[in-house]
């Protein structure tokens, strides 16, 4: 009788465990964000991540609907349109490099991020050249 | 002065291989009696003098501003106060492992002269962690100087100018090297078979490994929330986590270590989570210095071609982990079998158990978001995980630690009975469900039904933890018992899982534009913007908007500032420094945007990009940008200038059709071929104001002179984002009982003695 009530808590608890397993490698698969070129973010349905340079002078503040423009692109050529919900003037306007998170808009051929990463100098700085 | 620098490296690293083998070959001796460590010592204490030497000339050659060294050229300049020239020692990556090393090197000392063991074998472990950090610091050298002397160096990132960044790094890194003192006693221990010995012996160094590396988190958490301006003292930045790790995988140990030294319990465990909490420190750092990380941070991270190192210093601590412990697992199997299984479901044993697992979850489950990259870079596209990640993952495995401190604390080793502490549940669960009544009372914010259910039970059982955790807490004050530590950190940690989700989900803020003078309404509070002030400063300039704030008839000043940093012609950086107005219940937090006058907006309002073939309408002309001219470059070998036109079509309501060519001319500012005046009666022309070679567009700028900036209505503007971040003093008051209980158990521990054995 002991053994049993023994044995039902061991597989509670590892039914427990794996539960616990796979809500944690569902909610991780499902929040991969994939790195891609403009290229193939122009293809790419899901949610996705774009590095460029930002185009000098490109940002644009529409005030009315506190949206954000610019267009960032890679040496290769490749320009991509970007809208920002979000309103964060003049953070942008200097940096270089900056990588761009959200979904891409097939129908408006726009860049739709809800993130926006600035590359900020830190303790890892590059090497002298 | 190179020579020496370097040769002290080489001396330190000679010195502790003589001092390494020496403590091997005591180490091979049977028993504990007949061996003698004093040259092994002696031998180690000559490598922690000589590296002191290395860090002493590192120091100097700072403070001196020779120019040099490459690493003084990089971190530091003239220009910098004392104590940021110090910290400019751990501004970069050789320095910061030269400090880990030398921190090594005296904790090794301190554990040396304190220990009452046998320690040869702890040594052996120990100085073998040491001995990689100084391949690092020889293959990777601060004292590598330059052909020729700079003037001046780069100076100091200025975001790291801050007191709070003069002391961040040393803390965290004390917290880095310490680890290895409880790794060591723990590997040593199963040489030994001294099992019971290393909890006795280890407890106090992961008691301080977990305090001065928790330290260090809240310092850096500190940090970004005052200076950073991203608004948040957490931001789930790969650098980050990186500390987290280990940390999280530490409280699991320290919660196994009390079982086993109790109850007897989970001796294998331990084996694992030491060192686990050991490999992960090798395999943070390993993340955040190897440049695998490059696209997927807000740090920027170069590979400095350490990496195969710490892949090979990891390999060989993970083999030799798991051969020890393999070499030992009957013995260790043998032990378990006992000591009675199964522990009761109220009992406090089960409750530990179930916070070991919870604990290690978390960090497993942040660890695997944060190596992403590294998992995904087999798959055609490297990923990363967003934030929400982390939060989703964690909440969860929050709600079940503070329902785990609601109770636990209270429940008896060995025994199923709660009622006995029945009213002390019952008090706290009344406080609990007040507290959460009162929060669905208040309107909550738009989430979600999923995440509202989440928070409330979060509070209510962080609540009731408060509850329970502050009687017992009152308990032990009572007794003057050393055991107030624990209860003081439960008690710390309930706080902060409480203003955690306050400040996380109750914050409130508003993008606002305060024109120069006049004063707006924004979140209960009046703000005016009064004006700038600008702050010329050697490398750059520091504009401080000046603004008064009143609520209530209260009157402040605030001044929140932005730097902006020349690096060279091209490039400029910007720094947004908050502005904090800290209160009881909640803080006020300015975090500038920009500043703009009515001629910056005009500008900015009026000019366009163009790519080719683009067209551009504007005032009643189309303009079509048709194709570069190139015909004015001229390649000599001495004068080079490079100046290239744009060929636009523009046709406008009442001409035909007209071509102009607008020129622009790098590296001159002022010329006049940029300039081309549009066909009609009025003034109106367009500007060539730059090209952009890398997408191909120029950027064109749009002057009608008819009209005039108002300049009234259209004054000066400064932005900012406006937050109100509730809970924010409780967050630091949830710190610091959490800092000031683990001193208290530190010092319980190294008392050392079976009377403070739980009774």
């Amino acid at each position: 009788m002991k053994k049993r009530v023994v044995k039902i808590k061991y597989i509670v608890f590892a039914s427990l465990l794996i539960v616990a397993m796979i809500f944690i490698v569902y909610s991780f698969q499902s929040s991969l964000t994939p790195y891609v070129k403009i290229q193939e973010a122009k293809m790419s349905p899901g949610r996705i991540q774009v590095a460029g340079l930002l185009q000098a002078n490109s940002v644009k503040y529409d005030r009315e609907t506190q949206i954000m423009e610019f267009i960032i692109c890679e040496p290769e050529g490749d320009v991509l349109e970007v809208h920002y919900n979000g309103y964060r003037r003049s953070n942008l306007n200097d940096v270089e490099k900056v990588v761009v998170i959200g979904t891409y808009d097939q129908v408006e051929c726009i860049f739709n991020a809800d993130e926006i990463l600035v590359k900020c100098p830190s303790k890892y700085e590059g090497r002298l050249e | 002065m190179e020579l020496i620098a370097q040769l002290s490296l080489w001396i330190s690293f000679i010195a502790l291989s003589v001092s390494t083998l020496l403590y091997a070959w005591q180490a091979l001796k049977k028993d504990s009696v007949g061996h003698d460590v004093r040259s092994a010592n002696l031998a180690f204490y000559f490598f922690a003098s000589t590296i002191t030497v290395s860090g002493c000339i590192l120091m100097y050659l700072i403070i001196s501003h020779n120019y040099r060294f490459e690493y003084v050229i990089r971190y530091s300049s003239s220009d910098l106060p004392l104590h940021y020239l110090v910290s400019s020692f751990w501004a970069g990556q050789e320095g910061s492992f030269l400090l880990w090393t030398f921190l090594g090197a005296w904790l090794g000392v301190v554990f040396l002269r304190s220990s009452r063991y046998d320690i040869r074998r702890i040594m052996l472990f120990y100085n073998l962690n040491l001995i990689f950090l100084c391949i690092l610091l020889i293959k990777q050298s601060p004292f590598r100087s330059v052909a020729t002397a700079m003037v001046d160096g780069f100076g100091l990132n200025i975001l790291l100018q801050d007191p709070w960044m003069v002391i961040h790094p040393p803390v965290v890194f004390l917290g880095y090297a310490a680890f290895a003192v409880p790794y060591s006693i723990a590997m040593a221990s199963l040489w030994d078979r001294g099992y019971a010995q290393w909890i006795e012996q280890g407890m106090k160094w992961v008691l301080f490994s977990f305090l001065t590396l928790g330290i260090g988190i809240i310092l850096g958490g500190f940090w970004s929330y005052k200076v950073l301006g991203w608004g948040g003292y957490w931001g789930w930045d790969p650098v980050e986590n990186a500390s987290l790790l280990p940390w999280l995988m530490s409280i699991a140990l320290i919660h196994g270590m009390i079982v086993q030294r109790v109850k007897r319990y989970f001796i294998r465990t331990n084996y694992y989570l030491i060192s686990i909490s050991f490999l992960l420190i090798i395999y943070s750092t390993f993340l955040t210095r190897s440049g695998v990380l490059a696209n997927f941070s807000v740090h920027s991270f170069v590979d400095l071609g350490i990496t195969s190192w710490l892949v090979v210093f990891m390999g060989i601590f993970f083999i030799l982990s798991v051969v020890l412990i393999a070499i030992r697992s009957g013995d260790l199997r043998d032990i378990s079998l006992n000591s009675t299984r199964n522990p009761l479901i109220f009992s406090r044993e089960f409750g530990l158990l179930a916070a070991v697992i919870l604990l290690a979850t978390s960090a497993m489950a942040t660890g695997l978001g944060t190596s992403a990259p590294l998992l995904t870079r087999v798959l055609e596209h490297p990923s990363n995980v967003p934030h929400s990640y982390y939060a989703m993952v964690n909440f969860p495995i929050a709600i079940l630690i503070a329902f785990l401190l609601s109770y636990i604390p209270l429940s008896k080793w060995g025994q199923n009975k709660l009622d006995t502490i029945k009213t002390f549940l019952i008090i706290g669960a009344i406080a609990g469900a007040v507290v959460s009544a009162g929060l669905l009372l208040m309107e909550l914010p738009d989430y979600s039904r999923f995440l509202q259910a989440m928070i409330i039970l979060l509070v209510f059982f962080a609540v009731s933890a408060v509850v329970v955790n502050l009687f017992i807490v009152i308990r032990y004050l009572r007794n003057r018992s050393l055991q107030i530590g624990g209860a003081l950190v439960h008690l710390g940690v309930a706080i902060m899982f409480l203003s955690i989700i306050i400040s996380t989900y109750y914050e409130r803020s508003e993008h606002v534009e305060l024109p120069e003078g006049k004063p707006v309404d924004v979140m209960g509070y009046t703000m005016r913007f009064t004006g700038p002030e600008f702050d010329e400063l050697a490398k750059g300039t520091r504009l401080y908007l000046r603004m008064e704030v009143e609520r209530d008839g209260q009157t402040f000043k605030a001044a929140p500032d932005i730097f902006v940093n020349d690096i060279n012609d091209a490039q400029t950086n910007r720094f947004h420094r908050p502005h904090i107005r800290r209160g009881l219940l909640y803080d006020l937090y300015v975090s500038p945007e920009g500043y703009e006058t009515a001629e910056d907006r005009y500008v900015m309002d009026n000019t366009y990009m163009m790519q080719k073939n683009d067209t551009l309408r504007v005032d009643g002309y189309t303009i079509v940008f048709e194709a570069f001219d190139l015909s004015k470059m001229v390649q000599g070998s001495a004068t080079q200038t490079i100046k290239v036109g744009a060929v636009l079509n523009v046709i406008s309501k009442n001409t035909s059709e007209v071509q102009l060519i607008p020129y622009y001319e790098v590296g001159m500012d002022e010329h006049s071929d940029r300039r081309v005046q549009l066909p009609g009666e009025e003034m109106k022309f367009l500007y060539l104001n730059g090209i952009d070679a890398n997408s191909k567009s120029i950027e064109l700028f749009y002057e009608d002179q008819s009209v005039t900036i108002k300049s009234d209505e259209e004054a000066a503007s400064m932005f900012a984002e406006i937050s109100i971040k509730p809970a924010m003093s409780l967050l630091w008051f949830g710190v610091i009982l959490l800092i000031s209980g683990a001193f208290v158990s530190i010092i319980r521990y190294s008392k050392n003695s079976a009377a403070t054995l739980t009774k």
